[in-house]
Parts: C-alpha cells; sequence; structure tokens
C-alpha cells in the first residue's frame, strides 16, 4: 500500500515536470514579450505592452505577417482542394492502385525539409523560371496536401456506403451525391484538414528560410534572421504574436473537430444512421 | 451503356486525381530526380562520384556528419528516457488527467518551430532565468553548445516519441495486466515481462522518427549551436545557398537523406519483425 | 392517404430475372439464375445469411451488374441501366438515413433531387401522413426510434414514386413486439402505395407473415417458390423442409410399395417408391401423436426424453426404436407424459418424401 502511494506521488512529480518542461519555452516567450525593459529578462522586471505596440507598428515584421498568412491561406486552399478531390476518389476501397498511390501521397512527410527546399530550388534554377514564391507554396502544398488527404479519407471511410446507394436510388447522381451526402457529412474532418494545413504552413521554417526572397519573407523566417543576430524583446513579442495566433486555430479545430482526434487520428465514430438505442 | 458509363467514370476519377499526382511528379518526384543528378556531376563530368568522394575524404566534413549523429542520437536516447516514463504515465492516469497530459505534450507541436526554439535561447541565454540561478561570475555558457542543441531539439521532437510509445502501450490488453496481478507477478515484473516488450515497437517507431528528424533539422540547431557547431542541413544550406556550390550541397543532401531514410527503412522492417514475434 | 392512391394509380409492375449469373471475380456467387414476381405482389426472398439473397438484391437495384441475364421490369430490359434510372426504391437494413438532414428533408431527399416540384410541401406531409409520421418532420434520424426511422426510410424511397420497392431485413433491427406491429404496417402501407415489394428476410415468421408468396434461397438458388402454406406442407427439398419450421428427419431405402426401411423398421410414405433407392423422410413435430395405446399409419413405441416448453406449444422428444422424434402438442393438453411408454405415430400422408439427394 505505501509502495503504491509513493509511486504515484513519483508518477504525479514527473508529470508536472514534464508538463513544466514542455511548456517552458513557450511560457518564456509570452513572458519575455510583456517586459517593459529594452533587453530580455525572466521574469521581467515590469509588465508592459510597448513591445507588441512596436511589432504592430514595424514594417518587417508586419509585412512577413500578411506574407505568411497569405501563404499560408493559399497553401490550405489549394492543399483542401487537391487533398479532398483525390480522398474522394482514393477512400474506394475498389479504386486500382490506391496502396501505392495513397502511400505515394504520404512521402513528402518522411523527406527532411532540408532536402525538399533545396530540390524546389534546384527544379526552379533549372526551368528559369522564379522560384519565389512558388517553391516556397509548392513546398508548403506538398508538406500540407498528406493530412488533408489523410484526415478526408478517415472522414469519409467512416460514413455507411450505404448512404451513398440510398442516394443513387433516389434518382442523385454521383455528383450530387457528392455534394449533398458524401461531403457535408465528411465536412468536419475535411475542414480539420484545411485548418491544420493553413497553421502547418503558417508555422513552417525551413522551407520558407531557404525558398524567401530577402525583404520578402514569411514571419517564422523573419524571426529567424532576427533571433541569429541576438535576443531583443521584439521578436519575443513577435513570437508571441505567432503563438497567439497558432491558439486561436488550434482552439477552432479542438472546438470543431477535437485536437487529440487530429494527431491521434483516431477513427471518428461512424456517421451513418444507425437505429436509436430503444 | 454500363461499359460506357464506366468509361466515363473511370475518366472522372482520373481527372479529380490529376491534380495530386501532378503536384507529386512534378514538385516531388522530378526535384529529387535533379538533386540526384547534380549529385553526380563534377564539373561538367557526369556521372561521377567525385562529390561522394570529397565528402566521405574530407576531414572537415566527417567531422560535421559525424556532429549530425551524435546530436541526433544523443537527442534520440534522451528524448525516449524522458518520454518513456511521460508515456507510461499517459497510459496510467485517469481519463481527465490523462486528457490535460496529452493536450500539453501536444500542444507545443501546433507552435512553430522557430518560436519553440527562440524559447530556449532565452531559457538558456545569459541573462535567462537558469542562468539567473547561478552568481554572475559564475554563469554556464550554455547556448552555442552542443548541449543546447540536443535540448532545443528534444523538446521539439519529444512528442513524438510519447506519442508512438503510448500508441503502442495503448493497444495492450489489460486483461494481460490483471491476469498478471492474479499471478502474483510485482508490479516490477509486469513492466519487466508485459508492458516493455510489448512497447518495444513504439519504441523503435518512436526512436527512428526522433533520430531521423533531429539529424535533418536546421534552424534549431543554428540558433543553438551557432556557427562552430555546424551539423549536416547546416552545411548543405552553406553549400548551396552561400557558395553556391550546388553538386556537392546535392551530394550532402543525397548522403542525409540516405541515411534517414535507411534508418527509417531497417526500422519498418525492425518493428514489423518485433511485432510478429511479440504477437505470435 | 386517399390522394396519395389516386394520384398514383396502379404502379405496380412485373419483375423478371432471367438466367443471371453474378461472379465477384472469385467464382461465380450466382448462376442461371431466375425469378419472376407479378404485379402488385408481396413477395418475399428468405434464406439464411450468405445465401445470395443480397446479391439478388444488388441485382435488381442496379448495385450489382450481372455477368449474363436479364433484369426486366414489365419486360423493359435494365440490366445495364444504373440505380439512378431504374425506378427501384430500396429500404436498407440499417435505413441508411441521412443522418444530417431532418426527417423532411430525407423524405424529399428524391423529389428535390428531380429539381423541388412546386407541390414539394404537400407531398412530402402526404407521405408522412401516410407512413403516420405526421408533425415529426423537423426531427433529426438521431432522435427518432428505431421504428420510426424505418418509417422514414420507407417514405423516403416511395417519395420518388418507385415501381418495385425492395425492402432488406428491414425489421431486424426492431425488438420483438415493434417488428408485430410493423409487418401489419408495412403490409398497409404496400397496399396503398400499390407497389409490387420484394422483402429481403432470414427470418421465416415475418416472411410467411407477411409475404404473398415467398422463395426461399439457398446457396445462390431458389429452392422453391410458394404461399406459405405451400412451402411448409410441402418442401420441395431437403433444405426447404430443414430451414422452413421444424422437422423430423428420416432417411431410409425403398422397398419397392409405398414404404420405406428406416434402419431396418418399415416405415409407410404417402407414395410409391423404387425399391433400393435412397428416400428422405420429413415429419413436422404437429403431426406426431402421442398416446398411450397404438396410433393410426406409422406407430412406435417410445420414451419421453425430454420436454420443451415454447409458450402455446410444448415440444417432446421422444427415443424410438429409428431414432429421436419431435412431437408438439399444444400446452392447453393437460396431458402429462412424463417418463411413461408412449407410442408415437404419424399418418403417410401428414409426411413428405423426397428423393435423397446424391452424395
Amino acid at each position: 500500500m505505501a509502495r503504491r502511494n509513493t509511486l504515484a506521488r513519483v508518477g504525479r512529480i514527473y508529470g508536472v515536470l514534464f508538463s513544466a518542461f514542455m511548456l517552458a519555452p513557450m511560457v518564456v516567450v509570452l513572458a519575455a514579450s510583456f517586459t517593459g525593459e529594452g533587453y530580455i529578462s525572466f521574469p521581467p522586471a515590469s509588465l508592459s505592452t510597448r513591445w507588441y505596440v512596436e511589432v504592430l507598428q514595424n514594417n518587417t515584421f508586419m509585412n512577413a505577417l500578411s506574407f505568411s498568412l497569405q501563404i499560408a491561406a493559399i497553401t490550405a486552399t489549394a492543399s483542401g482542394l487537391v487533398g479532398v478531390l483525390s480522398a474522394v476518389v482514393l477512400v474506394k476501397p475498389s479504386f486500382p492502385g490506391r496502396t501505392f498511390l495513397v502511400s505515394l501521397a504520404m512521402m513528402p512527410l518522411t523527406l527532411p525539409h532540408i532536402v525538399l527546399a533545396i530540390a524546389l530550388l534546384q527544379l526552379f534554377g533549372s526551368l528559369a523560371i522564379p522560384s519565389a514564391p512558388y517553391a516556397l507554396l509548392m513546398g508548403h502544398i506538398l508538406i500540407t496536401v498528406p493530412y488533408v488527404l489523410r484526415l478526408t479519407m478517415t472522414s469519409l471511410g467512416g460514413l455507411d456506403p450505404r448512404l451513398e446507394l440510398a442516394s443513387f436510388t433516389l434518382g442523385a447522381s454521383r455528383s450530387y451525391t457528392l455534394r449533398h451526402v458524401v461531403l457535408p457529412l465528411g465536412l468536419r474532418g475535411i475542414l480539420a484538414g484545411i485548418l491544420f494545413a493553413f497553421l502547418l504552413s503558417f508555422d513552417e521554417i525551413t522551407i520558407s528560410l531557404f525558398t524567401a526572397l530577402p525583404g520578402k519573407m514569411t514571419l517564422p523566417a523573419e524571426i529567424f534572421s532576427y533571433a541569429s543576430q541576438g535576443s531583443d524583446p521584439v521578436i519575443a513579442a513577435a513570437s508571441g504574436l505567432m503563438i497567439i495566433i497558432s491558439a486561436v486555430v488550434v482552439i477552432i479545430i479542438e472546438w470543431w473537430f477535437g485536437l487529440l482526434r487530429l494527431i491521434l487520428g483516431d477513427e471518428p465514430a461512424k456517421r451513418g444512421s444507425r437505429p436509436a438505442g430503444e | 451503356m454500363a461499359k460506357a458509363h464506366r468509361t466515363s467514370l473511370l475518366i472522372t476519377h482520373a481527372a479529380m486525381l490529376l491534380p495530386l499526382l501532378v503536384i507529386l511528379g512534378f514538385f516531388f518526384v522530378l526535384p529529387l530526380g535533379i538533386v540526384a543528378t547534380t549529385s553526380l556531376k563534377e564539373e561538367q563530368t557526369f556521372p561521377s562520384l567525385a562529390q561522394y568522394l570529397s565528402i566521405f575524404t574530407d576531414g572537415f566534413y566527417l567531422e560535421v556528419m559525424v556532429r549530425t549523429l551524435v546530436i541526433g542520437l544523443v537527442t534520440t536516447v534522451a528524448a525516449l528516457l524522458a518520454g518513456y516514463p511521460a508515456a507510461l504515465l499517459l497510459v496510467f492516469s485517469s481519463s481527465r488527467w490523462r486528457r490535460v497530459f496529452l493536450f500539453i505534450i501536444i500542444s507545443p507541436l501546433f507552435v512553430s518551430v522557430i518560436v519553440r526554439t527562440y524559447g530556449w535561447i532565452v531559457l538558456l541565454g545569459p541573462t535567462g532565468p537558469i542562468a539567473s540561478l547561478f552568481p554572475p561570475d559564475i554563469r554556464p555558457r550554455m547556448l552555442k553548445t552542443e548541449g543546447a542543441i540536443v535540448i532545443g531539439l528534444m523538446h521539439i521532437y519529444i512528442p513524438y516519441m510519447v506519442l508512438s510509445i503510448n500508441s503502442a502501450m495503448a493497444k495492450i490488453d489489460v486483461r494481460l495486466l490483471r491476469a498478471a496481478a492474479t499471478l502474483r507477478a510485482s508490479r516490477w515484473q509486469i513492466f519487466k515481462d508485459i508492458i516493455l516488450p510489448l512497447s518495444a515497437p513504439g519504441v523503435v517507431a518512436g526512436s527512428a522518427i526522433v533520430f531521423s528528424l533531429s539529424m535533418t533539422a536546421f534552424s534549431t540547431p543554428v540558433l543553438l549551436g551557432g556557427a562552430r557547431n555546424k551539423t549536416m542541413p547546416f552545411l548543405i544550406y552553406q553549400e548551396n545557398l552561400v557558395l553556391g556550390d550546388w553538386q556537392s550541397g546535392s551530394a550532402l543532401a543525397i548522403v542525409l537523406l540516405a541515411i534517414t531514410t535507411t534508418v527509417l527503412a531497417v526500422v519498418t522492417i525492425a518493428s514489423s519483425r518485433i511485432v510478429n514475434k511479440v504477437g505470435g | 392517404m386517399i390522394e396519395q392512391s389516386q394520384s398514383t394509380p396502379s404502379r405496380g409492375v412485373s419483375l423478371r430475372l432471367t438466367d443471371v449469373d453474378v461472379d465477384y471475380g472469385a467464382g461465380n456467387v450466382m448462376s442461371g439464375f431466375s425469378l419472376a414476381v407479378h404485379p402488385g405482389e408481396f413477395f418475399g426472398l428468405l434464406g439464411p445469411s450468405g445465401c445470395g439473397k443480397s446479391t439478388t438484391l444488388g441485382v435488381i437495384a442496379g448495385f450489382v451488374e450481372p455477368s449474363r441475364g436479364k433484369v426486366l421490369l414489365d419486360e423493359r430490359d435494365v440490366t445495364a441501366a444504373s440505380p439512378q434510372r431504374r425506378g427501384v426504391g430500396v429500404v436498407f437494413q440499417s435505413y441508411a438515413l441521412f443522418p444530417h438532414m431532418t426527417v423532411t428533408e430525407n423524405v424529399g431527399y428524391g423529389l428535390r433531387v428531380a429539381g423541388k416540384p412546386a407541390d414539394y410541401r404537400q407531398r412530402v406531409a402526404s407521405l408522412l401522413e401516410l407512413v403516420r409520421l405526421d408533425g415529426k418532420g423537423h426531427r433529426l434520424p438521431r432522435e427518432l426510434s428505431g421504428g420510426e426511422q424505418q418509417r422514414v426510410a420507407i417514405a423516403r424511397a416511395l417519395a420518388v414514386q418507385p415501381e418495385l420497392l425492395l425492402l432488406d431485413e428491414p425489421l431486424s433491427n426492431l425488438d420483438a413486439r415493434l417488428r408485430a406491429d410493423m409487418q401489419a404496417e408495412l403490409r398497409r402501407i404496400q397496399r396503398e402505395a400499390n407497389v409490387t415489394t420484394i422483402f429481403v428476410t432470414h427470418d421465416q415468421e415475418e416472411a410467411f407473415g407477411i409475404c404473398d408468396r415467398v422463395a426461399v434461397m439457398n446457396r445462390g438458388r431458389i429452392e422453391q417458390i410458394g404461399n406459405a402454406r405451400e412451402i411448409y406442407k410441402r418442401p420441395a427439398s431437403r433444405f426447404v423442409a430443414r430451414f422452413v419450421g421444424r422437422t423430423n428427419h428420416l432417411t431410409g431405402e425403398g422397398t419397392g410399395d409405398r414404404a420405406i426401411l428406416v434402419g431396418g423398421h418399415r416405415i409407410a410414405v404417402p407414395e410409391a417408391v423404387a425399391a433400393g433407392k435412397s428416400y428422405d423422410l420429413f415429419v413436422r413435430p404437429e403431426e406426431v401423436m402421442l398416446a398411450e395405446t397404438a396410433g393410426e399409419g406409422n406407430s412406435l413405441p417410445a420414451k419421453v426424453v425430454s420436454i420443451q416448453e415454447a409458450g402455446p406449444h410444448r415440444y417432446y422428444r421422444v427415443e424410438t426404436a429409428i431414432g429421436v422424434l419431435e412431437a408438439c402438442r399444444s400446452s392447453k393438453a393437460d396431458v402429462d407424459f412424463g417418463s411413461d411408454d408412449v407410442y408415437a405415430s404419424w399418418l403417410p400422408e401428414a409426411s413428405t418424401l423426397l428423393d435423397a439427394p446424391h452424395g
């Protein structure tokens, strides 16, 4: 009995320490961003929002933020279209070559981003086409499509196939069925995938750094170049801005779909019609 | 009629898959082919293994390569040692705490790597909270060290380790543990004989992921390790973008890709063996 | 409801499947399959799971394309027509209601597909009335009971005025009491909508309780078609005799006149048999009399082994010289045979004689 309590206590202490370790960098950045001093200190000697005011008035950071948001929006839209279109086809178990195509589509996930970045630069170089911002966009689309594809496939794969057949017997064409039955029922998973694609693109740093042009960088890339020159509270505030934006998207995903389900990829409960328990 | 219908369906499906195929073919397979080709060039000679020869004979390249491997290994071991108890804790905590704890482990994944890295710059910096625990004259230098790289990378990639081990543990049938307990197995025996072997596939998979991610990370090692502690991704950046030596840069990229791919492949095969062994 | 039947006079069509083969790549699941259903009929497809009844349903609805043979609706060839163009309504086993649509939206789905007609509201309302769901149009499927969901599924299928209605195990998800109510309800709706209906089930009570005629299926083939009485009284095959109802199955060798030898004992049979040939003899438990004295026809000394109470009936298992026989008596008969020695008897005319299948 005593041993059991000791074990439980050790476990609790470890849990608290581990949680502190996991959250420390974010907490420190947020705390440092609200310093009233002209240098980074933790805990801050005085509190103020002056560095946020500074960031919001800083053209470099604001241009970078708007560029980041644009890239993330385009990436999410494109990945959403590509991922959903192909998921609709690839979710059919009978589709020839399905396994091969799905694993091919998942391969960019195992490719180091740095290799993908120089590969895209060389592609555009050998085509003699200006790489910015297309190399960046293509890189982001490549690394986000797998998530949209997978989430959409799980969402649609969980549907009762008889829903489609029922729609057919009522005279609905394949595309009508897709628009009125299949996609509305898969909507949660699809939108979660698209939001996640937005966030991944917004957060991405390596491809952004390699493919960005000076003066036209994403916010993470801009933070990188500032941070490599020293630690200024304005970087903390810019990082704080990123945390806030990420948190907003995360909250939407959590409320709309469930964060744990998104990451752990649990099979969504079958949402086909079922007889109510009587 | 039916045949025409099926043909038109096939065409529709092909059209729907076209964007994905174009993206994968033109922006994934083709560029990788270009990198591979470039790496096999020496000035105008093709094919030539000169780039690879110089990588594996040059003391500087070798030093960087060894450092990268060591950092990858140390990070993986550290993530495993810290992550395994966390995964264990996840499995055995009540469902409410499990949710909270999972959330804490997962949520950093949604924050940009650059922000998390910057957090470590502040934490490990000369005026940071850790340094301020020491008297001013004996403050250790923590930034721009290999240790800083390992801590940063471990923090960034440890969620994958925990999730991977946890998913293997979650598959363990609770009845096994109960059966063992009724057979008077001690907690340690239950852990050693049941949990540890059955969680092995998760350990292997998690380690492979953490290893390949930390070997290929770019911004975290650069910011936390500085110019002195170069790793392969930094070298790839330098050769390609600073020196403009695409041939040698491509060869480095291919070597890096080969290492991580081999690790992932070996692990995939090994873990399927483990699963078979444990399952059979 | 009266408007409904006026606006749709007789929509019942005949259905014919001729010589249909189906193979899913790995061998034929169905070969040379033929079936004819009369206009307006309530027709049952009965068989154990895996007997091919779902495949048959798929062929009729257009989900499964036969590799050979024809599907004819009123002599119109629809073999290659897509499910959308067949005019066949389907009520699925789990109902397959669209979970994101209300009852009204589910029922009106087929009408909206074709372009919302001017009398959309009235038509949906009259369908809801037909299935007695008026007032529940705004609910979502998950807010309904199983029986209500099923009625929504029926209304949805009827909305597009199908010429043929397929019901795939529609009662299997309902509890026993509701099932009995819904049987009568299905019949009523079918009569009012006046649509040829095919009812697929593995439950013989359901099939015989509702259907005009039933086809008993086994291994992708029809074993027998007939009404409940014919199938029960005159099973056409060993499978039907054993699948439908309880029966005593005896095998014996023909003697050359109206008797067979079962384990060396002469058993009288309804017709003359060839000497030396193998025969199956089936005797329903209710045809087996138990009495303290020998009875008419075949009569064997017997000993009661066990008694099984089944509500209105009571089944006795009795040991005889030709094996264990089952006899069924009404529970009202207060005779308790206990373990006394009795006689088990039956009239030869009450038994069914079939040639034993080879092998």
